[in-house]
């Protein structure tokens, strides 16, 4: 599993991470509410990640199950990758920052300072 | 007192549009921090209209920049009267034409450089020789190759934005509806920063790996490519990209592309700012952190929401305050004003020569005069202005006035008769005083003549200079291998020699 996951197969997959195994209907249910994709994008998005054997699709209602799991994506993947996976909470989001390459350590905590001391 | 013309060169326009663009840059770092940010994409766009209209306005508030003597009118008269006369030369005497040629050459050139200033004098017949083929031909090789290169740009984006989904969501649906905007949104794996594409249907592109549950940043990020949409600032950005290919080899524009693209950033985070309901100022900074922290990128080609200046813009964000109405009327005032010295600031080159030598009976004075600025002075401008200053000339004979009284006089007259502002001419007087009169003066001075020598107090005089106090043209000097007196002569500026203006000084010869 060397190949990396592109942005929209992350979304899928970080999906199936949180809630386990879904109907495919019901991902693209959930993705319709969080980022607004119509069906036929999850579902194109679903069968890529099939081809890549990121996950498996069952019978019936299309139960899709992760074939890999968060640790083991973030292995593989590159640190760019790791930045990618921050969600949520802005301290989350604070701790992928810093490891992110637009900014380093300094300048976080310079601009912090100036968002926090402006009036 | 207007005029009017299209023929500015565009290297012109691309220097004049290069000054503005400094003057852009300097009432930003001046006032930037007071005036709403909307403004400069405004004078922006004024400079833009110079870098593709070669108009050319003439008003008495125009700048006077000295490089606009150098295709004097003058000039060009005196170039085509030296050349009448070299060919007068050779027909004349073919064994000793070379001597006086240069002779020739040079008396031109020194009578050129007492009208104009010396870096004009020697500039100026150089720059109509200078070949414009190869020039003109590396140019358009230069306007192609940015065009084909913007070009594929252009591609390679559309490639990248090829594999888009379309989305629609709620979030985002609000905030589009709240700016009055109607535009598609995307989501795209393979872009970091957001954008507004397009010119006639804009799209809104959002990197697919954003955090689409943080729905405060969905909304400042929506809300500032809106912002992008709303302003038309693809267009504004079309057009920077098409000025570049004509201007590609003038760095000054390439620099103005990058300013520009800022200060469309900083007006949009503001437009945001005031679409948004309260003081977001703090949430929008951190929403400026975490896309910045996505991946820092500029592309001059599209709108995008971060760029490697997130700090310049978040100092923005910080400092941003709801304009009053009386901050908002200034800022229109000033737009207004800076598009008007815009416009009218910079001309292109003119003409100025309007009078030559001319001179009356009984006035010791010859008068000049070119004009300051780019003027339509109507039909048979030069007989009219000729026989207004023939009439000032001559109405003033016998009266001894000064060159300083003449010269107002002379402009005052031609502002009368041009309807035009007074600044608009310049008037050079000199002494020219008939030599029956110098002889006479002389005389009542101690001064006789006997055959070709003078005498002064019946002494041989061995030198003798004769000019106006403070100016450097003689009205006579001679001097002889004898005699015994060296005579120095002053003149006051209506051309009477001055009390006291005779000095004698015993010479000898060793």
């Amino acid at each position: 599993m060397g190949t990396t996951l592109y942005d929209s197969e992350l979304k899928v997959m970080e999906v199936l991470w949180r809630e386990g195994t879904l109907t495919a209907k019901r991902v693209t249910e959930i993705l319709k509410d969080e980022i607004g994709w119509n069906k036929n994008t999850t579902y194109t998005v679903l069968k890529k990640c099939v081809e890549k054997g990121y996950l498996r699709r069952d019978e019936p209602d299309f139960q899709c199950t992760p074939l890999i799991t968060k640790d083991e994506a973030c292995q593989t993947m590159t640190n760019e990758l790791i930045d990618k996976m921050f969600k949520g909470s802005s301290e989350l989001f604070f701790s992928a920052f810093l490891k992110g390459k637009g900014l380093d350590d300094r300048q976080v905590k310079r601009l912090m300072d100036i968002i926090e001391e402006s009036k | 007192m207007l005029s009017i013309r299209f023929d500015m060169p565009l290297w012109l326009m691309g220097i004049y549009g290069g000054i503005m663009a400094i003057c852009v840059v300097l009432l930003r770092i001046l006032l930037g921090k007071r005036l709403p940010k909307r403004l400069f994409p405004i004078l922006w766009s004024v400079v833009l209209v110079r870098l593709f209209i070669p108009f050319s306005i003439s008003s008495p508030f125009s700048l006077h920049i000295p490089l606009l003597g150098e295709m004097d009118g003058r000039l060009f008269g005196s170039i085509s009267i030296l050349q009448q006369q070299t060919t007068e030369t050779y027909e004349a005497a073919s064994d000793s034409s070379i001597e006086e040629l240069s002779l020739l050459l040079n008396s031109a050139n020194e009578t050129e450089q007492t009208y104009t200033s010396p870096a004009t004098a020697e500039s100026a017949p150089s720059f109509p020789f200078i070949s414009i083929s190869w020039v003109g031909t590396l140019w358009a090789a230069g306007v192609i190759a940015s065009a084909v290169w913007l070009a594929l740009c252009w591609s390679k984006c559309q490639k990248v934005l090829e594999n888009s989904a379309s989305i629609s969501n709620q979030t985002a649906e609000k905030v589009l509806q709240k700016c009055r905007i109607t535009a598609d949104v995307y989501t795209c794996d393979r872009i970091s920063s957001p954008l507004a594409v397009g010119l006639g249907h804009p799209g809104i592109y959002l990197p697919t790996r954003m955090d689409f549950s943080n729905y405060e940043m969905l909304t400042h990020i929506i809300a500032h490519e809106a912002m992008h949409i709303k302003y038309r600032d693809n267009w504004l950005k079309t057009v920077m990209l098409a000025a570049l290919c004509l201007h590609w080899y003038n760095p000054l524009i390439w620099w103005m592309a990058r300013e520009l693209s800022r200060d469309l950033e900083s007006a949009c985070d503001e437009a945001t700012l005031s679409v948004l309901e309260g003081d977001n100022r703090k949430n929008y900074a951190y929403s400026l952190m975490a896309m910045a922290a996505l991946e820092c990128r500029g592309s001059l080609i599209y709108s995008s929401f971060s760029k490697t200046e997130v700090e310049r813009r978040i100092k923005g964000v910080m400092a941003y305050k709801r304009a009053g109405k009386f901050l908002i009327s200034l800022t229109i005032m000033l737009a207004i004003g800076t598009s008007a010295v815009f416009a009218t600031g910079g001309t292109t080159f003119y003409s100025s020569g309007l009078c030559w030598g001319i001179q009356a009976d009984g006035c010791y004075m010859i008068a000049d005069v070119v004009l300051n600025r780019d003027l339509e002075l109507g039909e048979f401008a030069q007989g009219r202005a000729n026989s207004t200053v023939y009439r000032v000339l001559a109405e003033s004979a016998g009266q001894e006035k000064g060159r300083t009284q003449l010269q107002k006089e002379i402009v005052g007259a031609l502002s009368r008769e041009f309807g035009v502002e007074p600044g608009a001419f310049q008037a050079h007087c000199y002494l020219s005083i008939p030599r029956e009169v110098i002889l006479e003066q002389y005389a009542q001075a101690g001064i006789t003549i006997k055959g070709d020598r003078y005498y002064y107090d019946g002494t041989l005089v061995h030198s003798i200079t004769d000019r106006e106090e403070g100016n450097a043209s003689y009205i006579t000097a001679s001097s002889w291998q004898d005699g015994g007196v060296d005579l120095y002569i002053l003149r006051d500026e209506t051309g009477r020699i001055k009390e006291d203006g005779v000095q004698a000084y015993l010479w000898y010869r060793f």
